[in-house]
């Protein structure tokens, strides 16, 4: 499924709902972590690993992705930097869940977390704050 | 479609959505749910028999909640939308 296809099909979650303390976070889109049309989700954890650095607080999220390419990325961010791997996560602080198209969509930031969740794309397990911290860490002008 | 055991952790009901989190047996991993979400999962008016499935889900995962009954959650594969609650077994 294209991007475009996976945009016309979503459903936009609401402002009043974005400003939600519990989804409020989730709201912005992801930095640009990878050119439109690229399929490789791979690079765009790469990118996501530049991007985090190293964070003062530990945090691991796991990303797994289902369909084409799909795979498990463990993203570890510490203080010593992050660390993006493909090995399983023993016990992450958070998971989530999603396509391969949906995640291109969210590497491209042609789609937010909060629309793709609400759209019943993504499913979100572990620590709902650990998630919030991590979507935070990826908004320059906001304190995680 | 994809089955999920376990305990209620919460249910959280605004006047337009209804979530609730369930801590999985076995793993011990929390879920977030939809139950619904009027404009977004469900029309912005939904049909009565909708509103009383809502209600109905609501009721089933307080006694949960209350009693510590285990609940199975269907959801869509890659989806937290609630296809349908049980309540024992």
């Amino acid at each position: 499924m294209s991007q475009q296809t996976i945009q016309a099909k979503m459903p936009q979650v609401g402002e009043r709902h974005r400003q939600l303390p519990l989804f409020s976070d989730f709201s912005y889109p992801f930095p640009v972590l990878a050119a439109q049309g690229t399929d490789e989700p791979g690079a765009a954890f790469t990118r996501l690993r530049d991007l985090l650095g190293a964070q003062r607080e530990p945090l691991s999220v796991i990303f797994r992705l289902t369909g084409d390419g799909s795979g498990a990325w463990h993203v570890q961010v510490g203080p010593e930097g992050t660390e993006v791997s493909t090995a399983e996560a023993d016990r992450p602080d958070a998971e989530i869940i999603m396509d391969t198209g949906i995640w291109s969509a969210l590497a491209t930031g042609s789609t937010t977390l909060l629309d793709a969740f609400g759209s019943g794309r993504v499913r979100l397990r572990g620590s709902l704050a650990a998630a919030q911290r991590f979507v935070r860490l990826l908004q320059p002008n906001q304190d995680a | 479609m994809p089955e999920l055991k376990g305990t209620v952790r919460c249910v959280r009901v605004g006047d337009d959505f209804g979530f609730t989190t369930v801590t999985e047996q076995g793993t011990n991993v929390d879920e977030l749910f939809i139950l619904w979400w009027s404009g977004v999962t469900t029309p912005a008016d939904p049909p009565v028999h909708v509103r009383i499935v809502q209600s109905d889900w609501v009721s089933l995962l307080r006694q949960a909640l209350a009693s510590g009954i285990s609940v199975d959650i269907t959801h869509q594969a890659n989806s937290a939308l609630v296809e349908n609650v049980q309540l024992g077994l």
